[in-house]
Parts: structure tokens; C-alpha cells; sequence
């Protein structure tokens, strides 16, 4: 009963206005708190920034940097509010991670100029998973609020000769977008598209996992990225004007006659001109 | 969050979430969305007494489009023609009926008399906002309903149009209405336009969009009213239409190009040993 009730919370998260999605998802886990720890697993929303005032800087708190009610900071490797026996990852893995947030603030810096990123990583049976989160709030100039969030979760399969590994990487970009003006009224354009890739790579002093992890971000956000520029501004668009036509229809109709008409009299001429 | 204490919450909270999932389902999905809330509630006693209401409430506010007997045209399920005891009025074709809300379906035919006083007003606008539905909305449904309020007379003017793709991931819906108080020489116009488009293959993205419009038109006779009434929602909704097409345009442009490039500066993509190489100097440099 429990995995047919999952199965409906999540198509109902994907068809409700993402708008909403916080609510959306409140109101569901309040509904069948059985599914709480499920559903916040699953469900990705938007990310909401805290302060690490020990070392200065923002980071990203998402369902993977959380043990109760505290988020674990990736800068400083602590809980807030403080938390006596929180989930740790291991000091090897540490280091990894440590080394991996300095590789995606650069990332972030050269791909968004601003906004705050932060990675979290947890150890597996045999290798290692990990998030890597992005948000960059625009500037809200041409009176349009814009917002992306960026989540991708990866897992590492560790191959025992310890040379190579599986990569499996799951990555939602949220994108945000709401303007209030006269002649166009409210309207907010918003949602998430999800993607999946798996590959296999080499790992070593020419490769490390961070390297084979980044270059796959890099290559799916990108990808990404473009689908998104198609579907928000491309197909929405065209299902809008889909609905509603400014241009009367009857003078479509009579262009659309009148072109038929001008190739009818080409091809007559040509059959002319051929004998 | 109620979840924050473990107390499980009421029966009637449950109602109201589940009330209010139903009347935001996207156009086209509302069958899916009733689906997933009656596996989610698991009382269907409960779902049938006290949250059936909200199935009506979402027909009318999404002005449902149906197909009724002696009638070449649809009507539409909207507030402003409920007769109460699930019987809508169609002025058009003269008859009232039955509409049952989970079937989508008109049965229980009754003869049905407009308003006399309004009537004529009534069907000279529908004659005019027939042609200009024809002329804007490739498969569009609207209606007008006639009232007579004593020393006025209120005319609502409704349009529908939607797409529903579910094999392609997408449905769509217009929605207008307008309502047009008549006083002697002018008449005042308000009008609610709303755009709502789902699209859902591997993700969840939604435009949703609504503008609120008032105008006043000065007028000789009947037709005349009809004539300028039309001219000013042409113009109006021409305008939103054509605003919202700037808007995508500078979004995409703008806004877009704003939150993340297609590539650094560099126009290369990232040299990552490079990257890790500097993030070890940097520690090196003890920062």
C-alpha cells in the first residue's frame, strides 16, 4: 500500500504549479506522515541558503547535510544548531569533499559569476556519493525576478582494482521566473527538468575522481541548460500561441490560400515552360 | 509544519489538503490529480462527502466546455449560469440541464427562458463574440449569460480554449471573462484573462499567468454596444497576449543569459586538472 501511495505523491508533486512546491510538499507529508523521510528524499526543492558565521560564508542546505533539525556546513564541518553525535563522513572522505567544494566554487564562479555553492559527500559500501548544489538569484533588473537552483546527486561505484570506477549521476536544474507588470499582468514561469547519465572513467593522478565527477556536471548542466532554454522559451511559448492566435485567423487562412495559389501558378508555368 | 509535533492531523485538515491539491490540477490532468489524492486520503467516505463539492468548484473555475443536445454550439460550466442542485442554464439553446462533474456530461434537459430585458443585449454580443472566438481561438468555446438587475442590466461574456497533449507531456488552457455592465450611453468593462501551460516529460515546468482589465465603452444602439464591447476585448486581450510574447523574449534574452553562461569566458570548457592543481596552491598559500 505504501509503495502505491509514494508512487502517487510523487506524480502529484510533478503535476501540481512547482510554484508552490513547498507548500505542495508540507501539506502531503502532513497528509501521510509515513512517507516524511521518503518524500524528503526524493523531492527536490528549492535551495535555501544558511551562514556559516564561524568561517564567513553561505552555504546550501538540502535532505543530505541534515541529521535532525541541524545542517552540517561544508566549510567549517559542523552543525547548526550544534549537534553532539552528528553524521559525519569519514576524515578520508573529508578530505575529498573539502577539496571538492574549493573545485566547485571555482566552477560555480566561472559558469555563474555569484551565487553559492556547496557540496556534501557520504560514504557506500564500496566507493562514495555525493551532491553538488548551485544556487544563482538574478538582479532583478528588466523588473523580472529570476532564480536557478542546481542539484546533482552522484553515486561512485569503485571498481577493486581501484584504477577505475562507475559514475551515476542524477541532476534536477530548477528554474524560476516571475514578473508583475502592467501590460502582461502576473506571470511566473518555473519548474524543473530531471536527467541521468552513467559512464565509466579511469581514475588516477591524471584523473581523479573529482576531475571524472566535474567534467560530468560540466557536460550535463550544459546540456541541460539548453533544454531548458527550449522548453521554457521555446515550447511553452508556442503552446500559449497555440491557444490564441493575436493575428485573426481568417486572414491566416487567406495568406496561407494565397501562397497555395502562388506555388499552383509556378508549377502550371513550369509544366508550361517544359514543353 | 503540523508534522513538527507527531500529533497526526485532522479529518478536516486532511480535507482541506486534499481540496486544494484537486482545484490546482493543471488543465486536462484533473482525473490523475483525483487519482492520486484518492490513493493518498485512503477514505473514500470521506473523499465523497465532503470534498466532492471541489470537483464542481474546479469545472467552473476552469470554465469546462460541454456539448449539449439541440445545440450546434458547446456551453460552459462557469459560476455566472448555476442554477444550484447541479443544473446549469445554457441562454443560448434555451434549456437547463444536469452536469455531472466526474463524467464530464449534460443530461436532464429542461426548456429554459433568459432574462426577456436582457436578452436582446445578450444575444447581439454572443452573435459578435461568436465571430471574434472564430477568428482568435483555433478551437475555442464561449458563452454569454444575460442579467437583469432591476435599473441595470450585467452581461458575462466567457472564453475557452485548450490543448490537451498527455502522450506529449503537455496541456495547456486560455481562459477569459468578462463582465459588462450596461448604463445608458456606457458601458463598463472588467475582464479577467488567464493563461495556464503544463509541461511535464522527465520534470514539472508551469507558466501561469492572469491580468485583470477595466474599460468603459460609450454606445449609439444594441449592435453598437456589441461592436465596441468586442473592439475593446480584442484590444485587450491582443495586448496581454502580445505583452507576454515581450516578456518570453526578454526572459529569454536577459534574465536567462544573467543566471548561468553557456561557457566561461575563456569559451573553453573547464580544464578540471587545472582546477584541482590551483584549489591544492591555494592551501599551499595557507588561505
Amino acid at each position: 500500500m505504501t509503495d502505491q501511495q509514494m508512487d502517487c505523491a510523487l506524480d502529484l508533486m510533478r503535476r501540481l504549479p512547482p510554484q508552490q512546491i513547498e507548500k505542495n510538499l508540507s501539506d502531503l507529508i502532513d497528509l501521510v506522515p509515513s512517507l516524511c523521510e521518503d518524500l524528503l528524499s526524493s523531492v527536490d526543492q528549492p535551495l535555501k541558503i544558511a551562514r556559516d558565521k564561524e568561517m564567513g560564508k553561505d552555504y546550501l542546505l538540502c535532505d543530505y547535510n541534515r541529521d535532525g533539525d541541524s545542517y552540517r556546513s561544508p566549510w567549517s564541518n559542523t552543525y547548526d544548531p550544534p549537534l553532539e553525535d552528528g553524521s559525519m563522513p569519514s576524515e578520508r572522505l573529508r578530505k575529498l569533499e573539502v577539496d571538492a567544494n574549493h573545485a566547485f566554487d571555482q566552477y560555480r564562479e566561472m559558469y555563474f559569476e555569484g551565487g553559492v555553492s556547496s557540496v556534501y559527500l557520504w560514504d557506500l559500501d564500496h566507493g562514495f556519493a555525493g551532491v553538488i548544489l548551485i544556487k544563482k538569484a538574478g538582479d532583478g533588473s528588466k523588473k523580472i525576478k529570476g532564480c536557478w537552483d542546481s542539484i546533482h546527486v552522484v553515486e561512485v561505484q569503485e571498481k577493486t582494482s581501484g584504477r577505475s570506477a562507475h559514475y551515476k549521476l542524477t541532476s534536477t536544474a530548477m528554474l524560476w521566473l516571475q514578473t508583475n507588470k502592467t501590460g502582461s499582468g502576473t506571470m511566473n514561469l518555473g519548474g524543473s527538468l530531471t536527467r541521468q547519465v552513467e559512464q565509466d572513467a579511469p581514475v588516477g593522478e591524471a584523473s581523479p575522481h573529482i576531475a571524472n565527477i566535474g567534467r560530468m556536471v560540466e557536460d550535463m548542466e550544459n546540456k541541460i541548460r539548453n533544454t531548458l532554454n527550449e522548453i521554457y522559451f521555446g515550447k511553452t511559448k508556442d503552446i500559449v500561441n497555440g491557444l490564441r492566435s493575436v493575428q485573426p485567423l481568417a486572414e491566416q487562412k487567406q495568406q496561407v490560400a494565397l501562397r497555395q495559389d502562388l506555388a499552383d501558378a509556378l508549377r502550371r508555368r513550369q509544366a508550361k515552360g517544359d514543353n | 509544519m503540523a508534522a513538527d509535533n507527531d500529533e497526526p492531523i485532522s479529518d478536516q485538515e486532511k480535507v482541506r489538503i486534499v481540496t486544494n491539491f484537486i482545484l490546482h490540477s493543471p488543465p486536462g490532468e484533473f482525473n490523475e490529480v483525483f487519482n492520486d489524492v484518492r490513493v493518498l486520503l485512503n477514505n473514500d467516505t470521506v473523499l465523497k462527502e465532503e470534498v466532492s463539492y471541489a470537483f464542481k468548484q474546479y469545472n467552473k473555475e476552469q470554465l469546462t466546455p460541454v456539448m449539449l443536445e439541440r445545440s450546434e454550439h458547446k456551453t460552459l460550466i462557469t459560476e455566472h449560469n448555476e442554477l444550484g442542485g447541479d443544473r446549469f442554464f445554457d441562454d443560448r439553446s434555451k434549456q437547463s440541464f444536469r452536469y455531472d462533474d466526474l463524467k464530464k456530461e449534460a443530461s436532464d434537459y429542461l426548456p429554459w427562458t433568459p432574462d426577456p430585458v436582457a436578452e436582446p443585449w445578450r444575444s447581439a454580443l454572443e452573435a459578435e463574440l461568436d465571430a471574434y472566438t472564430l477568428n482568435h481561438y483555433r478551437h475555442g468555446a464561449c458563452s454569454v449569460f444575460g442579467k437583469n438587475q432591476g435599473n441595470a442590466i450585467a452581461l458575462i461574456a466567457c472564453i475557452e480554449d485548450h490543448q490537451f497533449q498527455p502522450n506529449n507531456y503537455w496541456n495547456g488552457r486560455w481562459r477569459s471573462q468578462w463582465s459588462i455592465s450596461i448604463s445608458l450611453g456606457t458601458a463598463e468593462l472588467k475582464g479577467v484573462l488567464k493563461v495556464q501551460v503544463h509541461y511535464y516529460e522527465d520534470g514539472n515546468v508551469q507558466l501561469v499567468s492572469s491580468k485583470e482589465v477595466k474599460d468603459t465603452v460609450t454606445y449609439g444602439d444594441k449592435q453598437g454596444l456589441a461592436k465596441e464591447v468586442l473592439r475593446a476585448i480584442e484590444n485587450a486581450e491582443n495586448e496581454y497576449q502580445s505583452a507576454i510574447s515581450e516578456n518570453y523574449q526578454t526572459m529569454s534574452d536577459t534574465t536567462f543569459k544573467a543566471l548561468r553562461r553557456q561557457l566561461p569566458v575563456t569559451r573553453a570548457k573547464i580544464d578540471w586538472n587545472k582546477i584541482l592543481s590551483y584549489s591544492v596552491v591555494k592551501e599551499l598559500q595557507g588561505q
